[in-house]
């Protein structure tokens, strides 16, 4: 019993065809193209109104020259949302529990924040090591204290999707267990039980939606220090 | 097939029937539905493609360069979880 709840977790196979690229690549199909007229219909508008105004607010604290990653991170923002969002639909695999994806995706991000802040502005991207009114005794463990959050940074991006989501998964599937199993037996626990999932579910929607901003948020804030 | 080809030319030059007329019997013909279909769908494909490419090449190429950097850290960490080295390998001794 303990096994079977983490066969939702497991990449999805169909007669042996692995499934996970129509999995990463099926949400793609819900975000319409807009058309070449002047005025679209209304989802498309809203559509188009939330990623302009979701890029406006995220590119704010950037530089000019962070502002090529626009199309990067808000695309990021719209992957990540919809792969978690689609994820809380009942038996369907939610791509970002796999630690995999998540590090696939934070470790080069991080890093090329990184390898831009050495190649453009190397003195201000080691600058950041030492924060500014450090006392002088307290100057090499610091640095190793920076350096060491720096390097932890991609593992934090990583593990904080992936754990977020994971646990709210489990979660949900232990509850809901729970509910089912107890209705012949205790109705009125199950009932509350059942209340307990619904607020559960409704927390989880939040946590899918917040954790991917949070994802995209840092990553700009490490290329604001970059650029 | 360079035969079969050379073979319709030849009938092309000494009759002057073309090789895929009604009264001639087609020794090799490209003209089948499938082909034709699959080459329709490759055009577009490609079309598709290049203008995506004209759109996003000043990106993959100039903006996203130090990304490449961290794809071929993690392709080859993958790599090696996924494969492992030599020694994980099954097989035969050498000897």
């Amino acid at each position: 019993m303990t096994l079977s709840f983490f066969d939702q977790f497991m990449s999805p196979t169909y007669l042996g065809i692995p499934l996970i690229a129509v999995a990463l690549t099926l949400p793609w199909i819900l975000f319409p193209t807009p058309s070449a007229r002047w005025l679209n219909n209304r989802l498309i508008t809203l559509q188009g109104w939330f990623i302009n105004r979701f890029t406006q607010q995220l590119l704010l604290p950037l530089n000019l020259g962070g502002h090529k990653w626009a199309a990067l991170l808000t695309s990021l923002m719209l992957f990540l949302i919809t792969l978690n969002m689609l994820g809380l639909l009942p038996y369907t695999f939610t791509p970002t529990t796999q630690l995999s994806l998540n590090m696939g995706l934070a470790v080069p991000l991080w890093l090329a924040t990184v390898i831009i802040g050495m190649r453009n502005q190397p003195t201000a991207a080691l600058g950041h090591l030492l924060p500014e009114g450090t006392p002088v005794p307290l100057i090499p463990v610091l640095i190793i204290i920076e350096t060491i959050s720096l390097f932890i940074r991609p593992l934090a991006l990583g593990v904080r999707l992936t754990a977020n989501l994971t646990a709210g998964h489990l979660l949900i599937q232990l509850i809901a267990t729970a509910a089912f199993v107890l209705l012949p037996l205790m109705p009125t626990v199950a009932i509350l039980t059942s209340i307990v999932l619904f607020l559960l579910t409704l927390l989880e929607i939040a946590v899918a939606m917040i954790q991917a901003y949070v994802f995209v948020l840092l990553l700009s804030l490490y290329l604001q220090e970059n650029v | 097939m360079c035969i079969l080809l050379s073979l319709c030319l030849l009938q092309k030059k000494k009759t002057g029937i073309p090789a895929h007329s009604a009264t001639h019997h087609k020794l090799f013909s490209l003209e089948s539905d499938l082909l034709r279909t699959g080459h329709h769908i490759l055009k577009m494909a490609g079309r598709v493609f290049s203008s995506w490419w004209a759109k996003m090449s000043p990106y993959y190429t100039g903006a996203y360069q130090e990304m490449w950097v961290g794809l071929g850290v993690m392709t080859y960490l993958y790599y090696k979880v996924s494969y492992g080295g030599k020694k994980a390998v099954k097989g035969k001794p050498a000897h």
